[in-house]
């Protein structure tokens, strides 16, 4: 790969970065309310206000204001939560870890069950069908999908137990949560794939390949999926944000606690750091992963290097 | 092509425009906050057809009045996120690698990097937004994928061959434009916002349990299904009914696009 590409992609990559922290600084300074005002309460005196706010640096300039939010982000300080003083960085990457199980376990089943799905398509053109019915899973909400799946569950399998304290936590507790946010981006990126295969089945380079006489696995692996690997990929990290979106309304109907009801208290609290916390490592999580994405492309892909 | 385009815009604008204020008149009525602690909790029957909520409230008006104010606000944000994706992606498209396209690009990459909701939830909380405003959070945001479509159709189609050619034609940029490159290019982003909208709806269910948006008693197909989820196991109504409800609308929706403007594409850039 070539040098200059890695270094531009590290440059778009950290101007995104920067982005993220000014919005999100912008964000909660034209926020409506005072923050000190917030933080003490409705009853504090006047002058106990002003004096948190100049111990916040809030009648400073917004321009040094902002200088001094990119450096304290840059080494990682992103403050303490109003709600309870602990530091907003380790509580955020807490409940983070937790939607993050989730969603790469079910971005992950997504890409295995759209490449096996495509391979029984193409092995067995009967089953294609089957792809109409997959496609019904985009068209219900996410939180419909969790509450059908909680509810056939408990009739199904009583005994289970959905909740996640205690001992009772099982494989079952971890995986469902997952199965049901894998729904949208399996139908999304199986449609995909089948699309990108069934064009190049009538490219001459596929033609060719069958000419030689190859068949079976190799012609399927060769010719049809390799050439495909790129949009199927790009779907998939298009799907990643998808993916979080649906844990997160997961968690809330499951009550699992994960960033999501780190949410709810932050917003029922105005706790305006966690908040900001909450956005800021989202987004980084996001471009670093949209950063991987894009060496990977040109790492499988021959043809992407040349554009 | 254009008569498509014209079928697809005039069924929208009955479902998404008509049919809320339908909906919103046959669930409007005093029945949808009139409280009968007595009646509370009923299963559906001839009287109530949807059965009652925790209060006694009609359940079958509070969901058609929630349905059509929900279509409403997702009609809204639809229209709103639309027209941005077309205007700002066209901007970006026909000034591909100068400085309007860099700012551009750059803001929809910066929007994709946060979850949706995770961004509709700090901005409805930050600026405390009710029903009304919440389009307006949901249209700023939404409108960033369907932008990248439209961008790359339109630096696409500025180097096809009869646009060059209407060009050396002596034809003004604007109504090539306007004439040739808009109409074809409409029918892509138009097909990825639509099937965004379930997710669309889904947001407000998000909302509804932050406690952001509609406030009660206004009842919203979030707020129904997302207060019913409490009540599940003894009264399954309150909430699966509204959602079967949602389903529906949606199925026939989607149903009606596929017989109506075939073939679209449905997820090539979901």
């Amino acid at each position: 790969m070539p040098w200059r590409k890695i270094v531009s992609s590290i440059k778009h990559a950290s101007l995104l970065i920067l982005g993220a922290v000014v919005l999100s600084f912008i964000l909660f300074t034209v926020a409506p309310g005072d923050p000190a005002r917030v933080i003490l309460g409705p009853q504090a005196s006047e002058e106990s206000v002003s004096a948190l706010r100049q111990q916040m640096g809030l009648d400073r300039p917004l321009l040094s204001q902002a200088a001094k939010h990119i450096t304290r982000v840059a080494t990682l300080n992103l403050g303490t939560s109003v709600g309870n003083g602990r530091p907003v960085l380790g509580q955020v990457l807490e409940r983070f870890s937790i939607t993050a199980t989730i969603g790469l376990q079910a971005a992950l089943l997504s890409l295995i069950a759209s490449y096996f799905l495509n391979l029984l398509f193409h092995r067995f053109p009967s089953t294609l069908p089957a792809l109409g019915l997959l496609k019904l899973g985009v068209l219900m909400p996410v939180f419909l999908l969790t509450v059908l799946g909680v509810i056939l569950v408990g009739l199904l399998f009583p005994w289970v137990s959905l909740s996640r304290s205690g001992s009772a936590a099982g494989p079952f507790t971890q995986l469902l949560p997952s199965f049901i946010a894998s729904l949208y981006p399996m139908a999304v990126m199986t449609t995909v794939l089948r699309e990108s295969i069934a064009s190049t089945l009538s490219r001459p380079s596929y033609r060719a390949a069958r000419a030689t006489g190859m068949g079976g696995w190799k012609l399927y692996h060769r010719s049809l999926f390799r050439p495909s690997v790129v949009p199927w990929l790009a779907a998939w990290v298009n799907q990643l944000s998808m993916v979080f979106f649906a844990s997160l309304v997961l968690e809330v109907i499951m009550s699992i606690p994960g960033v999501g009801s780190l949410l709810l208290t932050a917003i029922q609290t105005r706790d305006y750091p966690v908040l900001q916390g909450l956005i800021l490592v989202n987004a980084m999580f996001f471009i670093l992963v949209s950063l991987f994405a894009e060496w990977a492309y040109v790492t499988l892909d021959p043809r992407t290097r040349t554009s | 092509m254009k008569r498509k385009l014209i079928i697809l815009g005039v069924f929208l604008v009955i479902a998404l425009g008509l049919m809320p204020e339908l909906l919103m008149r046959i669930g409007g009525g005093r029945d949808a906050f009139t409280t009968e602690v007595a009646n509370r909790l009923q299963p559906p029957s001839l009287n109530n057809l949807f059965g009652t909520d925790s209060l006694g409230r009609d359940h079958f008006a509070r969901t058609m009045l929630a349905t059509g104010l929900s279509l409403k606000v997702t009609g809204r944000a639809f229209v709103l996120s639309f027209a941005l994706a077309l205007l700002l992606g066209s901007v970006a498209g026909l000034s591909k690698g100068r400085w309007p396209d860099h700012v551009i690009s750059y803001i929809i990459s910066l929007i994709h990097t946060v979850p949706f909701i995770l961004l509709a939830v700090a901005l409805a909380a930050v600026f405390r937004a009710n029903l009304e405003m919440i389009y307006l959070i949901v249209g700023g945001i939404a409108w960033a994928p369907p932008a990248r479509i439209v961008r790359a159709e339109v630096a696409r189609m500025r180097e096809a061959r009869f646009v060059v050619a209407q060009k050396a034609y002596g034809i003004s940029s604007f109504s090539i434009f306007y004439r040739s490159i808009l109409p074809s290019i409409v029918l892509p982003p138009f097909i990825s916002l639509l099937y965004l909208l379930p997710e669309l709806v889904g947001l407000d269910v998000g909302l509804s349990y932050f406690g952001l948006g509609a406030q009660p008693p206004t009842p919203t197909l979030g707020r129904l299904i997302f207060d019913g989820l409490g009540h599940l196991r003894t009264a399954w109504w309150i909430s699966l009914l509204p959602a079967i409800v949602l389903v529906s609308f949606f199925v026939i929706l989607y149903g009606v696009l596929r017989c109506v403007s075939w073939p679209i594409d449905v997820h090539k850039d979901a």
